[in-house]
Parts: C-alpha cells; sequence; structure tokens
C-alpha cells in the first residue's frame, strides 16, 4: 500500500476536530496557524476545512497533490461512528475516529502505524480538494495575462479599426494648378485670325486644342495691296549720298543732290534723278518743297552730319520741312492798357 | 503581477472602447460634412454665370452656355474644381465643337465624385 501511494501522497498529513468554531474563516485561519507552527515547506501546503458535529473539521498536508481526505473521513464517521479509520501521513499512520462522541485524530508512532498500514483495512480515499496555505498568485497571474492579453488584442483592433475607418474631411487636395482649365489658355493665345480654335478640351487627365481654318474674304488681296504699298515705299527712299566726313566744305555751291520722293508716292524708282531747281520764276511745288540736300536755310552748304541727320530723318519717315519764318503780327501799341 | 496585468487590461479595455467609440463618432461627424460639402458645392455651382447643373449619382456635369469670356469660362471651371473638394474634375471642353455646343461656344465640364 505505501509503494502504492508513493509519489501522491504528503510528506505529513494531519487532521483535528475544533468544537465551537461556528466561522469557516476561523476554522481556515486554525488550519493555517498549524501549517505555520508544524510545517516547514510552508509553499506546499495545503489544508481544508469542513462544518462537522457543530465544529470544524480540519485537515493540513506538507507537500502532496492537494488532495484531502477530510471528505472520505466525514463519510466514514458518519456511517460507522464506532470504526476507526486511517491515511497515510509519511511513513505513519494517521487514525481518525470517534471518542466520547467527537471526532479524534492520532498520529501513530511507527510502531503502531505498521500493523495499521499492513493491515486489510484500506486508507481513506483522497478525494477532497484542498486550498493551499499559501497562495501563489499564479491563477490570478493566469487570469491577468488572459486580460491583459485579451485587452491588448481589443485595443490593437479598436486602432485597425479606427486605421481602416477614418478617412480625411472635406479639404482641398493637393493642386496641380498647371493642370487646371485656367492654366490652359497659353495654348490658344497666340491663336492668329485665320485659325478659330473649335475646342480646347480636357480628357483622361490630358489636354488638346482643335482648330479650324478661319477664310476671311478679301484678306488676301488687302494683304498683297499692303505689301505692295510697302514695298512701293521702301524703294522711294533715296540712297545715301556719299560724303567725306573730313573733306572741307566746297568754296563754291555745289550742284544739288536729288531730292527724294514724298514717301508712299509709288513710281518713284530708287535712283531716279529729279529734275534740276527750278528757276527762281518757276511756279513752285504744290507739296512743300524740300530744301535743296546739300544747303542749308541760309544757303550755306551743309556740313557731313548735318547732311547724315537728314538722310535717316527721311529713311525713318520723320523728316519735317523746315519751319516757315514767323509771320510778323503787327501790335497795336495803341490799345495796350 | 497578475493584478497588474488585470489593471493593465481594464486600461486596454478602456483604451479600446475609446477609440472604437471616437472612430464612430468620427465617421459621423465625416458624413456630415461630406453631405454638407456637396450641398454647398451644389449650391455654388448653379452660381456660375449661365449654368445648368445636371446630377448623375456622383457625378456632376456642368455647362454654361453662350460663352462670351472664353479665358473667363477657363477660370470659371477652375474656381468650380476647388469650391468641390469632394469631387475631381474629370473632362473639361470650350468651344462650339464641344457635345452639345450647337454652334454656340460652351464650356462643359464634369466634376466626378469619389
Amino acid at each position: 500500500m505505501a509503494e502504492e501511494l508513493s509519489g501522491l501522497r504528503p510528506m505529513n498529513a494531519m487532521m483535528g476536530w475544533t468544537e465551537g468554531v461556528e466561522s469557516k474563516n476561523d476554522a481556515i485561519e486554525l488550519a493555517k496557524g498549524f501549517i505555520t507552527r508544524r510545517f516547514t515547506a510552508l509553499e506546499a501546503s495545503w489544508y481544508a476545512v469542513a462544518p462537522f458535529m457543530g465544529g470544524y473539521l480540519w485537515e493540513v498536508h506538507e507537500g502532496g497533490p492537494g488532495k484531502g481526505y477530510i471528505g472520505a473521513a466525514i463519510e466514514a464517521l458518519s456511517q460507522n461512528p464506532s470504526s476507526k479509520f486511517w491515511f497515510p501521513s509519511a511513513d505513519r499512520a494517521f487514525q481518525i475516529m470517534m471518542r466520547d462522541g467527537k471526532p479524534f485524530g492520532i498520529l501513530l508512532s511507527k510502531s503502531e502505524s505498521l500493523p495499521v498500514i499492513n493491515s486489510d483495512q484500506p486508507p481513506l480515499a483522497m478525494i477532497t480538494k484542498m486550498q493551499p496555505a499559501v497562495r501563489k498568485g499564479t491563477g490570478v497571474f493566469m487570469t491577468g495575462a488572459a486580460m491583459a492579453g485579451v485587452g491588448a488584442i481589443f485595443l490593437i483592433s479598436s486602432m485597425a479599426f479606427y486605421a481602416v475607418s477614418a478617412n480625411p474631411g472635406p479639404s482641398v487636395r493637393a493642386v496641380d494648378f498647371s493642370s487646371m482649365p485656367h492654366a490652359q489658355w497659353g495654348q490658344v493665345q497666340g491663336t492668329g485670325v485665320e485659325e478659330i480654335v473649335s475646342k480646347i478640351e480636357m480628357k483622361d487627365g490630358k489636354w488638346s486644342v482643335e482648330r479650324r481654318p478661319h477664310v476671311v474674304p478679301g484678306l488676301r488681296e488687302l494683304r498683297d495691296e499692303g505689301a505692295k504699298a510697302v514695298q512701293k515705299a521702301r524703294e522711294s527712299i533715296m540712297p545715301m549720298p556719299k560724303v567725306e566726313e573730313d573733306a572741307p566744305p566746297p568754296a563754291a555751291p555745289p550742284a544739288p543732290l536729288p531730292a527724294p520722293a514724298p514717301a508712299g508716292i509709288p513710281g518713284a524708282q530708287p535712283g531716279q534723278q529729279t529734275p534740276p531747281a527750278a528757276p527762281a520764276t518757276a511756279k513752285p511745288p504744290v507739296a512743300p518743297a524740300a530744301p535743296a540736300a546739300n544747303l542749308g536755310a541760309n544757303g550755306k552748304p551743309l556740313t557731313a552730319a548735318e547732311l547724315r541727320r537728314r538722310a535717316r530723318e527721311r529713311a525713318t519717315g520723320t523728316a519735317h520741312a523746315p519751319m516757315p519764318a514767323p509771320i510778323p503780327v503787327p501790335v497795336d501799341k495803341g490799345n495796350k492798357k | 503581477m497578475g493584478i497588474a496585468m488585470m489593471v493593465t487590461s481594464l486600461a486596454f479595455f478602456g483604451a479600446g472602447a475609446f477609440v472604437i467609440k471616437e472612430t464612430v463618432d468620427m465617421k459621423e461627424r465625416e458624413a456630415r460634412q461630406w453631405a454638407e460639402t456637396e450641398r454647398q458645392c451644389a449650391q455654388l455651382l448653379n452660381t456660375l454665370p449661365s449654368v445648368s447643373v445636371a446630377q448623375s449619382g456622383k457625378d456632376t456635369t456642368v455647362t454654361m452656355a453662350d460663352v462670351t469670356d472664353p479665358r473667363k469660362a477657363l477660370s470659371d471651371a477652375t474656381v468650380a474644381a476647388m469650391m468641390c473638394p469632394g469631387k475631381q474634375l474629370a473632362e473639361v471642353c470650350l468651344g462650339d465643337r464641344c457635345a452639345g455646343a450647337q454652334n454656340k461656344v460652351i464650356l462643359r465640364f464634369k466634376l466626378k465624385g469619389q
């Protein structure tokens, strides 16, 4: 029998009954106090209490699997109060019986234990779950760990829910202004008069311009005439006379240079010589007569610089007729006040 | 240790519940904001000159008829696109050969809902 219990039974197992204990907590404290006083391995000790016959029956183990005999003892004593029952405690036997109508337990000596252990009477069964004398907190730890794990998963899930569900509210997005409609005006800005922009379009993010020709009746003829007029005007400009810049002015007035034809007059040919200056008796031309090209208003020969200036003015069309002499206005001094 | 982890788990549960509540509230708030933005967008589009606004699902097609200032019309299209942040400018056509122009210069643009 001892071999069968090896490895399963406690190092020490005791059972007692305390009369007058009505509170379970008091019975527990009694059992714990016994463990503290008598046992060394407190953290490997177990206890169990149960109300019995107006008091509390308690059981303590040092070591072992935490299974007690108290339940089996109560059942056995209740059914057969005149018998003695036993359970092993290390290498000895603990005997429990009713004495004077009250539960009584005794740890037998080694010599007394051997006949009991070797008898045919089986020990009480270890069927009652006992409580650890010192709580290690394993249950709390496991519960806390489980709760913390579930809580962490819950928190992570809530964050994932936030990340998936949260969308930015209405806001101005990043805008590529160069692709916006107003920025496309440059594509059609240089359209000429002979083209019409049929449409400027954006599709699939790409802009395109569709044009068609614009036919203006008479535009070509008008342009031809204009070109001819310009050409004639250019041709009417006389070539510049070649004047030695450093040459001294001639002693006598030289032969007059051909006067340029007025700009815009058709028919004038480059190099065409104007007729010589009309005599003083000749009728003056209708157009303001150009002064002799190389004579100043005072009849003196012009300098080379003055000649160049006048030629430049003729070429650019900014030539002005010489200012007429101011007309003397008689002043009535008598009217002056 | 076990009790500390229990307390920590309570903090986790509380934080998770807070995040979920805030997320739900935020989604509702966003929905209200988007609805109001859409309403203001439609309202502002109708203030464009000679405009007709057609709604097709989430898409909005805006047509401005009798365009006399094409440069301004292009600017109007840009402004319209900026007025509606919930939509994207998908198509634009300015000219007398656009679909439905009938030889008149029109501006038509499509704002695509997201």
